[in-house]
């Protein structure tokens, strides 16, 4: 039989605080990920292209920000899977917190199935994407060594 | 223009089908770029002692796998859409096991849905993408759902 449940339904990791959103970030984003879209580094562009004043930030990027709070708390392959959806776009200057709360708790064949509902949000408290993450721990080997 | 009765006929069909080489100094850059500080994204030497093959992919790197192709916008394209209207709206991710520096993936992304809303001012576009390793093995999965809008 699998052993106690390390988790339980409402309990919080801790909170992951970004950096303020820079220019700079987004530039690397750009580079790292392959979007190199305007609208995310070109704000001549932008102005001349679009409705909006200045460059968004990627909705991947946030996605990112996410996967850092449960990196920050697991190994990776413990992340059996994530879903994001994007509520609105980042700014340059965002002061972004990433949050997530264990809403499930689940037995599997080898351990527990943790289900956390995520937030990314300003420090205004506009969401920027909500989502949910799957974290699959053993209980039978503390740390499974990587195929 | 599609019509709104034949825009779900692309369902099931293969848009992309590609081999990827995941990247080491690309993976040291988009840890950099996430704000990443653990050396098991930066060092092979520190990701071994974590028990993994090399620098390890953070979990939503696949998803820059998937554009790694000649057209990123291939599923847009496929319903005639333009890629200046079509937002992405939700992403969803599977990994079966970690990514490494040097690993070698097929890729292959088929439309899984596609529908209307609101008389076909809003339509979206599903697709799903499978990696599997030289083995066969499957690797990962993503989702992903893009919304293009005609008020735009």
């Amino acid at each position: 039989m699998a052993g106690p449940m390390p988790f339980e339904t409402g309990a919080e990791l801790p909170p992951l605080e970004i950096e303020p959103l820079t220019r700079t970030t987004l530039a690397l984003y750009c580079g790292a990920s392959g979007d190199y879209h305007p609208l995310h580094v070109d704000t001549d562009w932008v102005k001349a292209n679009t409705p909006l004043s200045d460059v968004i930030g990627h909705g991947m990027l946030t996605m990112a920000w996410l996967g850092r709070l449960i990196t920050g708390n697991f190994r990776t392959e413990q992340i059996s899977r994530m879903a994001t959806r994007f509520v609105a776009p980042s700014r340059v200057g965002d002061r972004i917190t990433c949050r997530g709360v264990v809403v499930s708790v689940d037995r599997t064949e080898r351990g527990s199935a943790i289900g956390f509902e995520l937030v990314a949000e300003t420090a205004e408290g506009k969401t920027l994407a909500t989502g949910s993450a799957t974290i699959e721990i053993e209980h039978t080997t503390e740390e499974a060594p990587a195929a | 223009m599609t019509g709104e009765t034949e825009f779900d006929a692309r369902i099931g069909t293969v848009i992309q089908d590609f081999d990827v080489e995941v990247e080491r100094g690309l993976l040291r850059l988009f840890a950099r770029a996430i704000g990443e500080t653990d050396p098991i994204f930066f060092d092979d030497e520190a990701a071994r002692k974590a028990g993994y093959r090399g620098v390890v992919a953070p979990p939503t790197y696949l998803y820059c796998l998937s554009e790694d192709v000649p057209d990123p916008n291939a599923a847009i394209h496929a319903f005639g859409l333009d890629p200046a209207d079509c937002v992405h709206a939700e992403q969803e991710i599977e990994q079966l096991r970690p990514i490494c520096a040097g690993d070698r993936l097929h890729g292959e992304t088929r439309i899984e849905d596609a529908f209307e809303k609101k008389g076909g001012l809003l339509k979206f576009v599903v697709t799903a993408t499978r990696f599997t390793d030289p083995a066969g093995m499957l690797v990962g999965r993503l989702r992903t759902t893009i919304i293009a809008s005609e008020a735009d």
